[in-house]
């Protein structure tokens, strides 16, 4: 299978700023989220990929292609979300609609007004006067309607009200789902988009931190909860961000497959209790743990 | 006292704590007279809310295995165990027919299960020892 | 593309407009004006571009370069052909005639390649950062042009005057020349200008 997307080792230099070596692979009928906190670099590595400007070192391609030669074609297939909507604030949503239309090979109108219509988005309403919430829409809406190969959506939960939400999540599955297109948003953990992503990319300062599937590192990475002097030394070693407290004491495990016979007899006691970690969790030990 | 908090679990978090507290007093882990955490303590210590710990603590004082004393804090009532065990046994009961039901489907009757007991039963003495 | 032209022309087009009465009304030395309207209209028609937006369609830079450096040559023309037009109209083909195409024609050779430096500087430093230095330049050569008109324009209402006299032909043919030479190599730079930096890309 050709991959969609692929980068390698990406680098990008601002002031006070670099993003440093970041590759990634995404293979068509996957979605992927980039994950980090604030200032990690996920807007920079998004813009780099969407071909808005191109970076100091590393390569790009979509689809096989090369920005260089190919911009065209790369984004003729490409839906595009920055983080701000960047149409003409004095455009109303139609007029944009019209601008944007030539440019496209697939573009579908009656997919966009479908869209809008749904969305119940005032269509002749200037850009600019219309909330932040409508503007990602309308961006997104925008993204779909020339019916693209990939999807690139920075942050595109912010200012969504959570029936929209919803709907993100199935348009992506649904997006994904044919096997032939694929996707790639970036998002803080905790707004609810992590539900839907398969493989997931934590950066943080400008470096990968951890690629993975999702599901295999939800598998290892659990929360062990234990009964005080329940564990040996050795094994509460093997834990990270432990939280002691007079009532049992918890502790991050990264490989618990690797533990779980160990600790099963205590798990048969009733002496430790094993929950799933969240993603979040995970990012915040690889961003802020020791 | 061992009493953690899941997030993934169906029943509410008043509900965890009050269990786990009532099955720490039936098997006398904490025996009777003890002083419970105080309500903010608890919370604290499991990231849950104040108002989450006291309907908890409430819940167990109405039907009398704790005592709150103003000023003082929560103590273990002195309740009798075997209330409590007839209590713990009831909810055997609900655990024990899902079993039950599910050896049905399989063909696993009753003489297996007593087996299946008495071989874990066998095993745990035998770690123990 | 003739759709990020036509959205662009909104400013050139009132420009014009408001230039195109000012002879009308007597003012000689238009001529002079143009540098202040041409980059009056690139600075305007760019405060208002989303250059964020055309990076995201599927459209080449340079394509977008192009668009834009016609729409100013187009303007350069406009004023050029409109300022022959009156003189022509006014004096028929009579030496007074040439004493002013021969001035449109060496001050005209100087358009192209001043809009071509707005755009790159848009380019550069964004339209918001072009700003600044655009009207700061204007009103320096606000102050130059009224100097110059009063000596070289004396009289305002009147016929008489234009001070020059025409200059050689190979200068009217040369200099024209020149200066489209000169916005051609600017041209050329466009895409690498816009492509090596990002000021340009913030939202209007």
């Amino acid at each position: 299978m050709e991959p969609v997307l692929e980068a390698w080792e990406l680098c990008k230099r601002y002031e006070g700023f670099s993003l440093s070596k970041v590759s990634l692979t995404l293979l068509p009928g996957t979605i992927l989220g980039v994950f980090g906190p604030n200032g990690a670099g996920k807007t920079t590595l998004i813009k780099l990929l969407s071909g808005l400007f191109p970076p100091d070192s590393g390569e790009v391609r979509l689809f096989q292609l090369a920005y260089d030669d190919h911009e065209r074609e790369i984004k003729d297939r490409l839906g595009y979300c920055p983080q701000e909507p960047p149409f003409y604030p004095d455009y109303t949503l139609v007029e944009t609609a019209r601008f944007a239309a030539p440019f496209y090979s697939r573009w579908d109108g009656a997919l966009l007004y479908e869209l809008l219509d749904r969305f119940r988005i005032p269509a002749h309403k200037k850009f600019r006067l219309i909330s932040p919430g409508q503007k990602t829409l309308f961006s997104l809406a925008l993204a779909l309607c020339h019916h693209p190969d990939l999807l690139l959506l920075d942050e595109p939960a912010a200012g969504l009200d959570d029936a929209n939400r919803r709907f993100l999540l199935d348009t992506l599955r649904a997006f994904a789902g044919d096997g032939e297109k694929a996707v790639l948003i970036s998002s803080h953990v905790s707004d609810g988009l992590d539900e839907v992503v398969e493989q997931v990319l934590f950066i943080g300062a400008g470096k990968t931190l951890l690629a993975a599937e999702k599901e295999e590192l939800l598998a290892r990475w659990k929360w062990v909860h234990f009964r005080d002097n329940a564990l040996d030394k050795a094994l509460t070693a093997k834990l990270t961000a432990i939280r002691r407290h007079p009532f049992g004491s918890a502790g991050l495990c990264q490989d618990f497959p690797a533990l779980r016979e160990k600790l099963s007899g205590a798990m048969a006691a009733g002496d430790v209790r094993i929950e799933n970690a969240r993603l979040s969790d995970v990012l915040i030990q690889l961003t802020q743990g020791g | 006292m061992f009493i953690t908090l899941s997030a993934a679990s169906p029943e509410p978090m008043y509900k965890q704590i009050t269990d786990q507290i009532r099955d720490a007093v039936a098997s006398r882990e904490i025996g009777s007279g003890a002083k419970l955490p105080s309500i903010r303590e608890l919370s604290e210590a499991l990231k849950t809310s104040v108002i989450t710990v006291k309907r908890a603590y409430l819940d167990l004082e109405a039907e009398g295995c704790i005592l709150s004393r103003p000023g003082l804090g929560s103590f273990v009532a002195a309740v009798d165990p075997a209330q409590l065990r007839e209590r713990k046994i009831g909810e055997f009961r609900g655990e024990l027919t899902r079993i039950v039901r599910t050896g049905a489907k399989f063909a696993i009757g009753a003489d297996d299960l007593v087996q299946l007991i008495r071989d874990i039963e066998e095993e745990q003495n035998g770690t123990r020892s | 593309m003739l759709n990020i032209m036509r959205r662009s022309s909104f400013f050139y087009l009132t420009h014009f407009m408001t230039f195109s009465l000012m002879p009308l009304v007597g003012s000689q030395g238009a001529a002079l004006f143009v540098f202040l309207w041409l980059p009056s209209s690139v600075l305007w028609s760019e405060r208002g571009e989303s250059y964020a937006f055309l990076r995201l369609l599927p459209i080449r830079d340079r394509d977008v370069v192009r668009a834009k450096l016609s729409l100013g040559l187009a303007a350069v023309f406009a004023y050029w052909a409109w300022l022959t037009l009156l003189a022509l109209v006014q004096w028929g083909v009579s030496a007074e005639f040439f004493a002013r195409f021969s001035l449109i024609n060496l001050l005209a050779s100087a358009w192209p390649p001043l809009v071509a430096l707005c755009y790159l500087g848009v380019w550069r430093l964004g339209a918001r950062g072009m700003t600044f230095p655009l009207l700061t330049l204007m009103g320096v050569a606000a102050f130059i042009v009224l100097v110059l008109e009063r000596r070289y324009f004396p009289h305002r209402w009147g016929d008489a005057g234009w001070g020059l006299p025409a200059a050689p032909w190979f200068l009217q043919v040369l200099l024209p020349l020149v200066g489209l030479g000169v916005f051609l190599l600017l041209a050329r730079l466009g895409p690498r200008v816009k492509g090596d930096n990002d000021e340009h890309l913030q939202l209007p």
